[in-house]
């Protein structure tokens, strides 16, 4: 059983954003715990952009993006936006089938998403 | 000490009792009473005294839990044993309470567990009873189906519903997760999507009503995907609607591969609004055309070796198999090829499969 683990990366030059990187696979079997850990860094986040960094996001599946639902809609409650960079092939895939991706903007890569920051 | 021990108990009254007689006796003769009746007399309340200490503080407690505890073992009502005793008695006493209490316990949790067993069983009745029953034959198309949820009760759904205007619907839906939660969900847009579909007659409509409906009675967390499609018997024309479903698979007739096309659009239930996303379709589909709808609980199934079954294998298997094979055979076909990949596997999501075959 493949682990996932969530590490939170902060620029201190730059306090408008955090990105959180995924590594492993995002199941129902994880969800909990990944849950708990994103809750408590957003609560007490204060910066205006939330990166999820997925380069290394092997696997993810519907639970899970129901959960990065519900962490967007936290977010946006509170004027924090939400982007996804670096989503492999088949994880851009399943969001795009489910339409995630019309409602959570995905960037190719970090700077990509800073780019649309300043745009 | 002495409260931890009986024998303790015992020893200390009899030798007080004896030391007590024995000072009355020689108390006695020393102030000149020296008659042999004294003797007997102390020696017959000593033995007294000693009956009396045995009865109260061995047999009479050791009794009630005996009694108890018979009635425990015959099944007849038994009572809890109250004493703030420590020694060998209580001991007994407070194992036989926390026994009997332990039982309860157990007892009430299978009743609770015989409970929801039975609640579940007729949660998946319902559920059942929901789903098609028999494919219905209707005009220019032949139709196979069936679901198997991962638990007693499924996420996943599909129906196909004589609508309004000489339409027929079929649709397939995948809620989030499985079991109860999903289960509910599942029942809800099934009941949605068939009363709206006696007032629209376009897939894109019932779907955009659908959600708006469904979002307002689902946690933020819940969705699902479906796809919808529109057989007009008139013009002998097939529509999709896609709300971000699995792709369906087209086997156009004459062709060696199967067509993947995307349902797009946005699952059911994720925003309040669809109606600007989702968009009606026509496929192409003419005689000889099969369309395979699936949930994700196929693609995704592992092996024991943890690899995925996959929508290539899947499309392998159709189209190998689609050309030659009525919808119920490459049903079949295609339920075979799954079993011996998963082999043993533990199945873990609802699955669904459609094969739609245009006669």
């Amino acid at each position: 059983m493949a682990l996932l683990q969530l590490t939170t990366e902060i620029d201190p030059q730059d306090s408008r954003y955090a990105i959180i990187v995924f590594n492993g696979e995002l199941d129902s079997s994880r969800l909990h715990d990944a849950e708990k850990a994103l809750s408590s860094f957003i609560e007490t986040f204060k910066g205006s952009h939330l990166i999820f960094d997925w380069h290394e996001l092997a696997y993810i599946n519907s639970d899970s993006i129901g959960m990065v639902m519900v962490t967007h809609t936290r977010l946006t409650k509170r004027g924090i936006h939400l982007m996804v960079i670096g989503a492999r092939p088949n994880i851009e895939d399943i969001s795009e089938a489910i339409g995630l991706t019309k409602i959570i903007p995905f960037f190719a890569d970090k700077a990509a998403a800073l780019d649309s920051m300043t745009a | 000490m002495f409260r931890k021990s009986i024998i303790s108990k015992l020893f200390f009254y009899l030798v007080l009792s004896a030391l007590l007689a024995g000072l009355v006796f020689f108390g006695a003769e020393r102030v000149g009473y020296s008659y042999p009746w004294l003797a007997y007399a102390l020696l017959g309340s000593y033995g007294l005294v000693t009956f009396l200490i045995i009865v109260f503080l061995v047999h009479r407690p050791l009794s009630k839990v005996f009694r108890e505890m018979k009635a425990l073992l015959t099944g007849r009502p038994y009572k809890r044993i109250f004493t703030t005793r420590i020694d060998e008695i209580g001991v007994l006493a407070h194992f036989f309470n926390d026994v009997t209490q332990t039982m309860e316990r157990l007892s009430t949790q299978m009743r609770d567990g015989k409970r929801m067993s039975e609640e579940l069983s007729i949660g998946s009745d319902i559920q059942r009873n929901i789903l098609p029953k028999a494919m219905p034959q209707i005009p220019g198309l032949s139709i196979y189906g069936k679901t198997r949820p991962a638990s007693e009760v499924g996420g996943d759904s599909f129906d196909i519903i004589s609508a309004a205007k000489n339409n027929t619907l079929i649709y397939i839906g995948d809620v989030t997760g499985h079991g109860v939660p999903a289960g509910l969900i599942m029942v809800m847009v099934n009941m949605l999507i068939r009363t709206l579909s006696e007032i629209y007659a376009s897939g894109y409509d019932i779907l955009v009503n659908t959600n708006r409906l469904l979002k307002q009675r689902i946690e933020q967390r819940r969705f699902m995907t479906s796809v919808l499609l529109r057989w007009q018997q008139t013009d002998q024309k097939m529509f999709f609607t896609g709300c971000g479903h699995e792709h369906i698979l087209i086997f156009r007739h004459g062709q060696s591969v199967a067509e993947v096309k995307q349902t797009g659009g946005i699952a059911l239930g994720m925003v309040p609004d669809i109606s600007k996303i989702i968009h009606e379709e026509e496929i192409l589909f003419e005689s000889g055309d099969t369309i395979i709808l699936y949930s994700d609980g196929i693609v995704e199934a592992k092996n024991m070796q943890g690899e995925m079954y996959g929508l290539d294998r899947l499309n392998a298997v159709v189209s190998q198999h689609a050309g030659a094979s009525q919808p119920e055979e490459l049903f079949t076909l295609i339920s075979q090829d799954f079993a011996v990949f998963v082999g043993e596997q533990i199945q873990n999501d609802d699955i669904t499969l459609i094969v739609i075959r245009r006669v």
